[in-house]
């Protein structure tokens, strides 16, 4: 209940007070409908799809610590976007707005899902919940130093393209790139519904799971295709955002003392919308001329939580 | 089976997306367009356009019309604008074709490059918002934001392009670097929001002259075409007599450009626009067999094994002295032109922040440049040379 | 008609597949467990005890032969149809995800939910029930990362309770267990035994154990297994062995 309210004070400030200008509904019409209001729900978006993905990628590796910024998974789809732009740009498959849009979340989703599955094994050979964080911290950064070599070499008109990728941002989206953004999260966020009894049952390990009748195999293919397209969507339009999709199934755990995942499910989805309304609010409340980069934000509220959670030690 | 049901869902919504994008309001753009090319059939190209090769001017009885070339999201694209003479004609701006009725009256200019054209141009009375303050020399635009500092809205106080403020501020054009992509950020929602906004592509030119005759770009929106032939004809007249008098020099030293900024060294390209100007004031560029236009990325051990004998170092960031120099880097003492004490940096006027009148007024008036450089290099040709440095200084 | 013949195996060859490689560990072997068996899987550590176990319940692949639970070939029964019939108490500890000996116990009525995994007041009641056979009450509440080992294990037996299955196997049950807890814990599978005609399949080390509550023995020796009464288990060589004439 309290999330609720919290959301929708966070959708309030973020439409009104989240920019230079002051905006209100009978003021200045496009800069609500075309500026505020995509970054609004492009915050809600982003927030549920990565929080999601956050959450599913916690259970099916059985591992608090996982998350699709801190595994790599937000990096890696990046560079993919980075490469197919650079070598797109060059042939002009760029010119066409839907073709490149398509192409840009394809290779996004492709992205995601190479470096899950690279995760996934190497999480056989490791037993170690922070070993494995830190191959993923690993792998994201040897992603963003392929990404800095490609702006490297790239043509400096070329280069502006893709800085952007470097650092997540909630601004970029129009209304027409909602109309994508928007069916796409919602149908892979509303598809989950369908995987409650395997996430729960996820949760007693792989052998468990198989006694309580639950194609084991089968439904983590689909769970890792779903938080790829969720993880690939979101940095296809946002870029990698951190820290919100290991952060909020953590939050979401500690407030809803529960193992039943359909209640994580749409927390995660709140809390996740929450953070990135709140973020976007606090990214312009310093001054009103100067942005903060959201990542900032973020990170200040996701870094410090995982910290003390490896101090706590406590099994979540 | 439920999953590959959705999958299925996905892509109907998809392809009902697609046609959606197939076909974007397009009884009202193709009439336009069929206007616009009826419009432009007769037009004459301006002959007097001889260096830049990023745009071209044109014109008939019933408008003007500029052209741009390439943008960083596609080098083929061409971006028209075009200024009715007749202002009965009702046709619409539709992509890449901007249409004006009347001269522009409000503009955002985001780079002093393009502020210090326009005031030269004699615009300054509409210039309603620039990039950032910190970067101008201007007096006339610095007096008049502390007069009145809503007068002059500042855009660019972040790196990123304040959207909101640009948007709301309306401008009737928008002059921006051409370096970010038309289709993206900051500038899909300005264009979005139906304002003009036109970027610039001087960088991409490879000569001073070329870059120098954008004024005549810029001029096209308020239909100062002669003010700006005036000025550039000038410019051409001085640069070419200067470039002669260099071919005079006896001695042809050797010179090399820059810092480095963390490992890197940015050095200007053998076909860039700084090579063209070393090349004009008869000195020899270190890297003047190089091929590119941009710059090129090295290390320090590379520059040092080629420029350690040059015989001057030119443009040495926001550096005024030779000890802040050597506080930077003490290798940077084994440099010949170092010990000699032939550095030169361009900041010869700048303001409290260090930034030079050179960035804001320099590719207008590349002659003022060259006649610099000509002085640094040939100091026997000074005699020719009537006036004092414009933009550089000895480092003390 | 209840079917008395609980799992049967016919030439069932038993092991590891990794990629395309097969390890059999057990070999042609033949076995019959009827409804109200309590059988003791007893033999050296890594003679295939638990190999046997996982294989009668789908967790590792056939290799070859035949497994018929319920006169049903396992390989023709859906997943969601063989949790009905065959559950498994495993060695492994789990933990985490606020998990609490409740929420475990409950995932044993998981098979039967709909869609959504909500529990109805019939799944309810089957789940306090597990609660209060096994003795857990007090400790419904605590997380699994909170309990002792002897309470984990009963968690997971009654989650195994709850799952309603006819077969219930559970790999070393006693292993972390105290002598009375031991007693108890065998005392509550006979019992399901005799009132509930469950076929239970208890593999252990503990021969005092199995050969006081038990009715059958399995005896592993890899390759093969042999299964006898226990009256029986005295004579027999394999049994011996084990032993070392102790007992």
């Amino acid at each position: 209940m309290l999330l609720i309210i919290l959301f929708l004070a966070g959708c309030f400030f973020s439409l009104l007070f989240a920019g230079s200008q002051t905006a209100e509904l009978s003021g200045n019409s496009f800069i609500f409908w075309e500026i505020r209001v995509p970054k609004t729900v492009t915050a809600i978006l982003a927030g549920s799809t990565l929080s999601v993905a956050g959450l599913i990628l916690q259970i099916i590796f059985r591992n608090p610590l996982a998350g699709p910024y801190v595994l790599g998974i937000s990096s890696g789809a990046s560079l993919l976007v980075a490469l197919t732009v650079l070598s797109g740009t060059t042939i002009g498959l760029f010119n066409n707005y839907f073709l490149g849009k398509s192409l840009i979340i394809l290779s996004s989703v492709i992205g995601s899902i190479l470096v899950t599955l690279l995760i996934l094994f190497l999480s056989k050979k490791v037993t170690s919940n922070v070993i494995l964080l830190l191959i993923g911290l690993m792998l994201s950064q040897i992603c963003g130093a392929l990404e800095g070599a490609l702006e490297y070499f790239a043509n400096p008109n070329d280069l502006k393209n893709f800085v952007m990728w470097g650092m997540g941002s909630l601004s970029n989206t129009t209304n027409a790139d909602l109309l994508i953004y928007l069916p796409i999260a919602i149908v892979f966020i509303g598809s989950i519904i369908f995987f409650i009894k395997p996430l729960n049952a996820f949760l007693l390990g792989q052998n468990y799971a198989l006694n309580l009748g639950i194609n084991y195999s089968k439904n983590r293919f689909y769970l890792i295709l779903i938080s790829s397209v969720l993880t690939g969507i979101t940095t296809a339009f946002c870029g990698p955002v951190a820290f919100v999709g290991i952060a909020v199934p953590l939050l979401s755990r500690i407030i809803f003392n529960t193992s039943q995942q359909k209640i994580h499910l749409f927390s995660c989805a709140l809390i996740g919308s929450c953070i990135l309304l709140f973020s976007d609010v606090i990214c312009h409340t310093f001054s009103r001329s100067a942005t903060l980069p959201v990542n900032m934000v973020t990170t200040f509220i996701g870094a410090p939580l995982v910290i003390y959670l490896l101090f706590k030690n406590k099994q979540w | 089976m439920k999953v590959k049901s959705f999958i299925i869902l996905q892509v109907i919504c998809l392809s009902f997306l697609w046609s959606c994008y197939s076909t974007p309001n397009s009884e009202f753009a193709v009439t336009d367009k069929l206007k616009i090319k009826a419009l432009l059939s007769d037009v004459k190209t301006d002959p007097s356009i001889k260096y830049a090769k990023r745009f071209s001017l044109a014109e008939n009885e019933k408008c003007r019309v500029a052209y741009l070339f390439g943008n960083a999201n596609n080098m083929d694209t061409t971006v028209t604008f075009i200024f009715l003479k007749d202002t009965s004609l009702k046709i619409n701006s539709i992509q890449n074709i901007f249409v004006f009725r009347s001269s522009c009256k409000k503009i955002a200019s985001l780079s002093s490059v393009y502020t210090s054209m326009l005031c030269e141009l004699g615009e300054l009375s509409h210039i309603a918002a620039i990039d950032n303050i910190d970067y101008y020399n201007n007096v006339a635009i610095i007096n008049t934001h502390k007069n009145d500092t809503l007068a002059l809205a500042e855009l660019s106080k972040n790196p990123e392009l304040d959207v909101e403020k640009t948007i709301s501020l309306n401008p009737d054009i928008v002059f921006n670097f051409g370096m970010g992509n038309p289709g993206k950020g900051p500038n899909e929602k300005i264009l979005l929001a139906k304002i003009p906004m036109v970027l610039i592509v001087d960088h991409l030119e490879e000569t001073p002259l070329a870059r120098a005759e954008w004024i005549k770009f810029i001029a096209a929106f308020f239909g100062k075409g002669s003010t700006a032939n005036f000025i550039f004809k000038a410019v051409e007249k001085n640069y070419t007599e200067l470039k002669n008098i260099a071919l005079q020099a006896k001695t042809k030293p050797s010179v090399f450009t820059e810092i480095k900024y963390g490992d890197i060294w940015y050095v200007p390209g053998g076909k860039s626009f700084m090579a063209t100007f070393f090349k004009d004031a008869n000195a020899d560029y270190i890297w003047k067999e190089d091929a590119n236009t941009g710059s090129l990325h090295l290390g320090f051990e590379q520059v040092y094994s080629k420029a350690k004998n040059a015989d001057f170092w030119l443009n040495l960031s926001l550096l005024k002295t030779k000890k802040e120099l050597y506080a930077m880097e003490k290798r940077y003492a084994e440099f010949k032109a170092y010990r000699s004490e032939s550095l030169y940096n361009n900041n010869k006027i700048a303001n409290e922040k260090g930034y030079s009148i050179y960035w804001e007024t320099g590719i207008m008036f590349p002659d003022k440049i060259l006649s610099d450089l000509i002085l640094i290099f040939h100091p026997e040709l000074s005699s020719q040379i009537k006036n004092d440095m414009y933009y550089y200084k000895k480092l003390d | 008609m209840v079917n008395t013949t609980g799992i049967k195996i016919i030439n069932g060859t038993f092991g590891y597949k990794k990629g395309d490689h097969l390890i059999p560990i057990l070999k042609q072997i033949n076995l019959e467990i009827n409804a109200g068996d309590f059988v003791g899987v007893v033999g050296l550590n890594g003679n295939g005890k638990s190999t046997l176990l996982r294989s009668i319940c789908g967790l590792l692949p056939i290799l070859g032969g035949e497994v018929l639970i319920e006169g049903e070939n396992i390989s023709s029964i859906q997943n969601n149809e063989l949790a009905k019939k065959v559950s498994i108490v495993l060695t492994e500890k789990i933990s985490g995800f606020n998990l609490t000996a409740y929420d475990a116990v409950a995932a044993g009525q998981l098979p039967y939910t709909n869609l959504f995994n909500q529990l109805q007041k019939s799944n309810l009641e089957i789940v306090n029930e597990a609660i209060e056979i096994s003795g857990l009450r007090e400790h419904q509440q605590k997380l699994l990362s909170e309990l002792s080992d002897g309470l984990f294990q009963k968690t997971m037996i009654a989650k195994s309770i709850a799952q309603q299955t006819p077969i219930m196997l559970l790999d070393e049950p006693s292993a972390f267990l105290d002598f009375a807890s031991k007693h108890r814990l065998f005392t509550l599978l006979k019992d399901l035994t005799v009132q509930k005609q469950k076929c239970v399949v208890v593999s252990s080390h503990d021969l005092e154990m199995v050969t006081k509550y038990c009715t059958k023995l399995v005896l592993v020796k890899e390759p093969s297994v042999q299964i006898i009464s226990v009256k029986d288990a005295r004579s027999n060589p394999v049994f011996e062995e084990l032993t070392a004439g102790y007992l």
